[in-house]
Parts: C-alpha cells; structure tokens; sequence
C-alpha cells in the first residue's frame, strides 16, 4: 500500500515493479495453459474492475471539490482577518489615553517581536547624568543597576564599534583577570539579551566591572571616539546641559534603532537563504522531475527491444532481463546529487519537530504560528513550512531566529560537502531529447546548489555560533534513520523478486522460448503435460507421449496464445512502470509548485519588513531629531527662540500621549492666537505647529506600521495555512492516484487471467491425444 | 479387465487435467488485490471523514473568533462614542448638556452602533453564505468497491468440490496403476 505520497515511497513501488517487468520479460506468463477458463470467473474479475474503476473516476472530481472547500474557507479567513484589524486598530488608538512615549514607542517594537530591543528612557537618563559625573553616583539614586550597566556596557560596545573589543577596553580597569572578562564579551557577542545577569554575575565575582567603572570607560570612549551632535566633546566643560543630554538622546535612539536594524537584518538574512534554498529546491525537483520523464522514456524504448523484438530462440533468463530493465533510477552522479534533496527536506522537518526544541518555540509563538504548526504537521509535507513558519508572525525574537538559524548552519555543512561535477550517463534512442532536459535541469540544480552554498557562507561569515547541539545530534539521527530505511527497502524488494521468481519455474521459461522460436519438442510436449498435470502425477505416463501432428499443432497455437499473452502482461507492466514514474514525477513538480509558492510568501515577508523598516526609520528620525531640551520633545532643532517665546511646554518621553497632544495644542492655540507682532517672523508659531504636528505624526506612523505590520502578517500567514492544506491535498490525490494505480494494475492482471486458460476444445485436444498416448501405453503393457 | 483399466486411466486424466479455474498463484493475487480495495476503502473513508470535520471545525473556529471580535469592536466603538458625547459636553456643558441635545447625542450614538452591528452582521452573513454556496461536503460512494472486494474475493478462494473431486479420482488412478504393478514386474526385462 502506498502509505504515504512521497517519492522515495513511489521509488520503492518503481523498484518492485521493476522486478516484476524483469521476470515477466522473459516471457513467462502462462496464464493461458495452466488453469481452466471459467466465465463466471471471468466475469467477476471485470465486473470488479469495472466496479472500481468507476469508484476511481468518482474520486477523481474530489480534488477540485477540496480546492473549491479551500478557496471557501481563505476567504473566510480574510473576512475574520478583516474584522481582527479592525479591531486592534481601534485598540492601539484607544490604548494612547494610557501610555506615554516610553510605553508607545516599546509596544510599537513590541508588536515587531523586539521590544527587548528598546530601552527605557528614564534608565538612559540616569546612565547619562552618572557618565557626565564620570562614574561618580550615588547607589541610593540609582534604580536598577543591573539595567543600567546593561545598557552602558551596549553603549560602550557601540562606541567600540564592536563588541569583541570590551575586553581590551575593560583590560584598563581589571587586569587580573582576563579570562573572566573574555568570556564576558564571548557571552555577549552572541545576543545580549542574558547580559544583565551575566554582568550582575561578573560583577559580583570581580567586584571591578562597576557601574562606575562602565560610565567612566564610556566617557573616556565618548570623547576619544565620538563628538557631540553640537561638534563638541561630551564632557566638556564648556558643553551645557542641554547639548549632553541631545547629545545621549541620539545616542539613545541610534543604540536602539542599531539593534532594531540588527534585528531586521538578521531576519531578512535568513529570509534571503531560505529563498535561495527554496530556490534551491525549485530546481532540484524539476531535475528530478525531467529526470523522471528520461527514465519513462528509457523505459518505453527498451520494452521496445526487450519485449517486442526479442529475437526467436533468445534465453529467458531473468536476470538477463533484470539487468536490461534495470530498475529506473538516476544516473550514478545525478543520483546522488539528487539524494541531496531529501536530506535538506527531512533535515529541516526532523529539526522541527524535535519535541524540546518545538516546545521551547512554542512557549514563544504567536497564536497563528502556532496554527500553522499545528496544520504543517498534520500535512503530508511538513518540512518546507517549518522553515518558513518561524519567520512569520512578529518575526523579530531571538529564540526561534537562533533555532532557524542554527539549522541553516547544519545546512551549509551538508552544502559544502557536495561534490562540485558528476558525471551523467550517455542517454541514446528516443530518450534522448527527454534525457538532455534532464542533465540542463540537473546542471541547474548544480549551479543553484552553489549559489546555495556561498550564500550560507556569506550568511554566516558575521556569526561564530555553533550550531546547537539538539539540532546536530537530530540531524545525525535522521541520517542514520535514512541509511536504515534505504536497507529496508532493499530488503523488501528483495523478498518481492524471491517470491516472484518462485512462481516461475524453468519448465516454463523453455516452453515459451519454444514458442517464440516457432517449434514445438517431444519435450515441449513433455513439459506441457507437467504443467498441465503436474510433474509429480504425469510419471512415465509422458514417457508414451508421441507427438501427432495435430497435437504439434494445436500446442502451437496454445503457446502463441502464451507468447502474445506475455507481451501483453509485459505491456501491462511497463504502464504501471511508466505510470509509477509519471506519478513520482508529480510528486516533484508539485513540489516545485509548493516551493514557487513558498517563495512568492517568503518575497512577501522582505517587502513588509522592509515597509516596517521605512516606517521605524521615519519614527525614529523624529525622536533622535532631539530638542537642546531634553524637556522638549518633539521640538525641531532651530535657533532658540528669546524672550517670552522661550517659554514652552514640558514633554519628555515619559508624558503621556494625550497630555502631549493637549500641552501641544494649547501652545499652538495661544501662539496662533496672539498678535503676530509680538513673534518675530512667526517662528514662535511655526516652531509650536511643528512640534504638534511631529508628535501627531510619530502617533500616525507608529500607527500605521502597527497596522501594516498586522495585516501583512495576517495576509501571509493566511497564504502559508492555505497552501499548507493546498500542498497536503495534492500530495494526498497523487498518493491515493498510486494506489489506484496498483489497484488498477493487478485487476487487469487477474481480468487478463481469467479471460485466458484452458477451453473445453482445448482439453478435448490434449485429452484425445493424451488418451492416444494412454492407449499406447496400456497396449505396451499387455 | 482391459476395459477397466482404459476407463479408469481415462477418467482419471480427464480429472487431472481439468483442475480448476483458478491456480494458488491466481488466488493469491486475488487475495492481495482484495486487501488492496480494502484498504482503500477504509482510508478514503477515513480521509474523507477527517477533511469534513477539519473543515467543520475551522469554520465553527472562525465563526467564532468572528463573532468575538464583533462583539469587542463594538464595544470599544461603544466606548469611543461615549468619549466623544463626553467630550462634547466637556466642551461645552451649557449648550450641549441641555437634555434634548444629550438625547440627540446618544440617540445618534444608538443609531451608529446600530449600523456598525447591521454592518457587522451583513459582513458576516455575507462570508457565511459565500462558504455555504462554495463549500460541500467531500463524498464518495464506496460501496461499489465492497461488492468489487466481494467479487474478488471470490476469485481467491479454492473451489472446495473441484478440489475433492480431483482428490478423489486421483486416488483412483493410482488405485488402478498399483493394480497393474504385478505385470510390470512379469514385463520388466
């Protein structure tokens, strides 16, 4: 039974048939003279078969049913989808009466799946007043020192350009203890996101690496290597207050924005390899695919030769025909860079559904990637989903990034290992055209394969990280696994061709050369009545047999009926061969189809972070385009106003929204209200318009990439269900089409049994001649 | 004597010859084929059963969660209306608390939140009859496949009389050729 769709269970089913053709092509079915012919039994067999036959057709229509059900049920999705947006729409506006500009701007990269990113604004604020005191603080002051020497150790990493270097700037400090301090920054080259503790640790066991000492080193670092937005150093003596703190507020934006980004490049990284390994793939089913046709080609041309223009008197050797009809597969080096596609497609399956790894995921999933889980692993092909599905949602956490992440540096590993060129066998015959598409396809998998493996490279030439270790033992154990199943396979068809070659006995084989070669033996003869009768009952009644002519005769015209038998059965065979191949070929081109879908979603994923990109960007240029009050919030930079237009509202990013808006508003109001002449150009009112109107638009686009960012991952997220289900279906109707092609094939078989065998004239013939031979030898013995 | 024996051999090779209509390899493969419809019946039954209540159960799941959303939507509409009637009057409580003005107010308020429900209520009305027209149940009539499994089974089984019979007349034959052994051994050079 066909358990499963998949190609290596179609090899399998290829791989018996294929014994099946080299036995049968020897001709050697017999069906005619080795059973009576009954037409009750004949007309069961059809009747069946027809029975069947119309079942199948019925179940033909259920696909394009299923597809109708499918479409259905996207479009409901859509509908619910439509009313999700909505709603969290009107939530993220009514949810700005509770927040301040902290809050806002964290649920923004919150939504993004990197609100660890951000950092608060009031814990900035302190690190910069204990920086401009050079470490000098009081710890009664101080709120979170953890969170604090946390975010002064990034920023001094930013100033470094790179965190490797901290050890040599800590080395200034601690000098007793560089192996301590290596681990710290080997710690902390990964993802930060364990660093307070492991820097709370450190400090507790060195006792050096102190808030103070941070801020200090970060003074020092600041004024070597950065100068303040004014153009002046920030400890200078001479910088007020107000440029040191515009100064750390674009700090503070570009740290944040800097690990957004870094975020985003992260995940448009592994979105731009699983593109080249879903393109990778493209390529690779389509070979398997044109090679699949070759083979139908080769296999049709050489029943050609094998079967139809066997010359008179040729052997029925069997495993001369074996060798002939050799079960189908690639060529040597096509072969085996062809199995390659099943190790990246089991590889990436097996690492999912890894039980410790899925569970760690799914303590972090949002509720459609859990959905999708759910229905991948339900599906018939669940491997190419899993590398998509962490990729959708929020997008940007760590853990299911370095999961991904640490399966694509398994992959480069089995990338790399390829051997750059194989050889491909020399096709001849009518296969040729067919067997010259496959090698292009083939020499296009090649150089997509390598495409495959620079991009891993260059995708991982930032990252030293090991894969981890759950991933590589899971991965060795799928690929024992295979090596098994390859054995078993083995062993099956193994046991298949016994079975099958136990049924054929030599008698059998000599009687239908016999025929073939147009003369018919005392022996023939002989060899008839064994199988008539059975070689245990005929004795030495053979031994009387004289051949007459009309015995010659009419054997002959059995064994014709025999030879043309044969080539039907062989005929049957090699359809179902063809047709095992043609299925298999499905098998791959849906696959391609699957991955050409993939893509077109994964393409869909860069395009939205690029658009959420955009809009971060635009709402961080607003927020680092700092005020020379920290106070100032939202206020354009422009020469400082004198006078009573100096005095302006209070907002920081610990206002709340609305209060914002409303302080902002109000100054508008009264700055448009009161006599142009008392502002000088206007500038006060233009200044207070403007700074409203920035803090409505940070309130729009944060707003809007919400909502763009929710409907795109729901759109998304809604073409991955849906394929998921699309893909399952195919896969399950080409499945269900093999088993009715086996089904097929052996009701024709028992059909062409039953419509064959012996015939009242024919046991009249060997019964009056048999009885001739009888008489002569009851006469011998008198 | 002679004539015994020339019916006895005669009949005896008729039978043998004759054996049956089908051979343990024929019947095997009937056998095999018969387990082969079987199994497919029952997996296409199972698999389409399994597809009907997936689909049963998304669409319930969807119902649902539409309904949910529905229901919170309008009620923070509801909310946002009743801000904004406050607002009003925070604005400006001497005209706009006058009690006719208030009604007006809510009494508009009623009338959006009741488009937004008949909105609401035709969106989803709408998704739900478009399902209902595109989807049907997956069916297949298996039963033609039971009788076909039935038929062939039929071909797998050995024909019991035939099988006594040739027993029988086999036991004849050699019944008549112990008889003649004697005279083998009288004839034998």
């Amino acid at each position: 039974m066909f358990l499963r769709p998949t190609a290596r269970t179609l090899t399998r089913r290829a791989g018996t048939a294929a014994m099946v053709l080299a036995l049968l092509a020897g001709g050697c079915n017999v069906s005619r003279i080795n059973h009576l012919h009954t037409p009750a039994n004949q007309t069961r067999a059809e009747n069946a078969r027809d029975l069947a036959n119309a079942v199948f057709s019925d179940r033909d229509g259920l696909l394009a049913k299923t597809m109708a059900n499918l479409e259905a049920e996207q479009n409901m999705r859509r509908a619910v989808a439509l009313a999700s947006d909505e709603f969290s729409d009107l939530a993220d506006i009514e949810s700005l009466g509770a927040m301040d500009w902290d809050w806002l701007r964290e649920h923004t990269y919150d939504s993004l799946g990197a609100s660890q990113r951000t950092t608060a604004r009031a814990d900035f604020g302190q690190l910069a007043f204990i920086v401009a005191h050079r470490g000098d603080y009081d710890p009664q002051h101080v709120r979170d020192a953890a969170a604090l020497l946390h975010l002064g150790t990034r920023l001094l990493a930013e100033y470094s350009g790179r965190l490797d270097e901290l050890d040599s700037v800590w080395m200034r400090y601690i000098s007793s203890n560089t192996v301590a301090l290596l681990q710290l920054s080997g710690a902390d080259s990964r993802v930060d996101r364990d660093f307070a503790r492991a820097a709370e640790t450190f400090e507790a066991a060195l006792g050096e690496i102190t808030l103070g000492n941070v801020s200090r080193r970060i003074a020092d670092a600041y004024e070597q290597s950065l100068v303040g937005v004014s153009g002046r150093p920030l400890l200078d003596p001479d910088v007020g207050g107000g440029d040191r703190a515009r100064a750390f507020l674009k700090a503070w934006a570009e740290l944040d924005r800097s690990g957004f980004d870094a975020a985003l490049r992260r995940r448009n990284d592994a979105l731009v390899r699983v593109l080249v390994l879903y393109d990778t793939l493209v390529k690779g089913e389509r070979a398997r695919a044109a090679t699949l046709v070759a083979e139908q080609a080769r296999i049709r041309e050489r029943a050609k030769t094998d079967f139809h223009d066997q010359s008179p008197g040729a052997p029925c050797d069997s495993e001369g025909a074996a060798a002939s009809t050799a079960v189908p597969t690639a060529s040597g080096g096509a072969s085996e860079l062809l199995e390659l596609l099943d190790t990246l497609r089991t590889g990436i399956r097996n690492v999912w559904e890894d039980e410790q790894m899925r569970q760690t995921y799914l303590e972090r999933a949002s509720q459609v990637q859990r959905e999708l889980l759910a229905v991948a692993t339900e599906s018939l092909d669940p491997a190419s989903v899993y590398s998509l599905v962490p990729l959708l949602g929020e997008g940007l956490g760590d853990e299911e990034l370095s999961s991904f992440e640490g399966y694509l540096s398994l992959l480069q590993a089995k990338v790399a290992a390829l051997p750059d060129e194989n050889a491909d066998e020399p096709e001849v015959g009518e296969a040729r055209d067919a067997a010259s598409r496959a090698v292009k396809a083939r020499n296009e998998f090649r150089a997509a394969l390598n495409t495959l493996r620079t991009t891993f490279q260059l995708g991982t030439a930032d990252s030293n990280e090991e894969p981890d270790s759950i991933i590589r033992d899971k991965l060795e154990m799928v690929i024992r696994s295979t090596e098994a199943l390859n054995l078993d396979l083995a062993a099956a068809d193994l046991d298949r061709a016994k079975e099958l070659a136990a049924e054929l006995e030599a008698p059998i084989r000599d009687l239908v050369n016999s025929a073939r070669s147009g003369t018919v033996s005392l022996a023939d003869a002989r060899s008839l009545l064994n199988l008539a009768i059975g070689t245990d009952r005929s004795g030495r009644l053979a031994d009387a047999l004289k051949p007459t002519d009309d015995l010659v005769k009419h054997m002959r015209s059995l064994l014709t009926d025999v030879s043309n038998q044969n080539a039907e059965a062989s005929a049957r065979v090699v359809e179902f061969l063809v047709g095992l191949h043609s299925l298999r070929q499905n098998v791959h081109e849906e696959n391609a189809r699957h991955y050409l879908v993939l893509t077109t979603i994964a393409k869909a994923e860069i395009e939205r972070w690029l658009s959420v990109g955009a809009y971060a960007e635009e709402l961080e240029g607003i927020y680092a385009d700092a005020p020379t009050d920290p106070n100032s919030l939202f206020d354009a930079p422009a020469a400082p106003l004198a006078g009573a237009a100096l005095a302006r509202p209070c907002v920081t990013t610990s206002t709340p929204v609305i209060h914002t808006l409303r302080l902002l508003a109000e100054e508008a109001q009264t700055r448009h209200s009161a006599s142009p002449a008392a502002d000088a150009g206007g500038r006060a009112a233009a200044q207070s318009a403007a700074r409203l109107t920035n803090a409505v638009r940070a309130i729009s686009i944060q707003q809007l990439l919400s909502a763009t960012n929710r409907r795109a991952a729901n759109r998304n997220s809604i073409a991955l269900l849906g394929e998921v289900r699309e893909h399952s279906a195919r896969l399950d109707d080409i499945g269900t089409t093999g088993v009715e092609l086996e089904i097929r094939y052996h009701m024709d078989e028992l059909v062409a049994f039953h419509s064959t065998g012996l015939t009242d004239q024919n046991l009249q013939n060997l019964v009056g001649a048999v009885q001739q031979g009888i008489l002569i030898w009851i006469g011998s013995e008198q | 004597m002679r004539h015994h024996m020339k019916t006895v051999a005669l009949i005896a090779l008729a039978a043998l010859v004759a054996g049956c209509g089908t051979t343990a390899t024929s019947r095997l493969r009937a056998e095999q084929t018969r387990q082969l419809l079987t199994n497919y019946m029952q997996e296409r039954r199972a698999s389409i059963e399994q597809l009907n209540r997936a689909d049963r159960a998304v669409y319930a799941s969807l119902v649902r969660d539409h309904a949910e959303l529905t229901e919170q939507t309008l009620f923070l509409r509801r909310g946002a209306d009743a801000a904004a009637i406050a607002d009003t009057l925070l604005v400006d409580w001497r005209v706009q608390g006058r009690a006719s003005v208030i009604r007006s107010m809510v009494e508009a308020a009623r009338t959006r939140q009741l488009a937004g429900l008949e909105r609401r209520d035709s969106i989803i009305a709408d998704a739900r009859l478009q399902y209902a027209k595109a989807h049907a149940a997956l069916a297949l009539d298996l039963s033609k496949l039971q009788t076909a499994a039935e038929q062939i089974g039929r071909l797998s089984v050995e024909p019991r009389a035939a099988r006594a019979t040739i027993d029988l007349l086999v036991a004849l034959a050699e019944a008549s050729r112990s008889a003649s052994k004697p005279d083998e051994h009288v004839q034998a050079p």
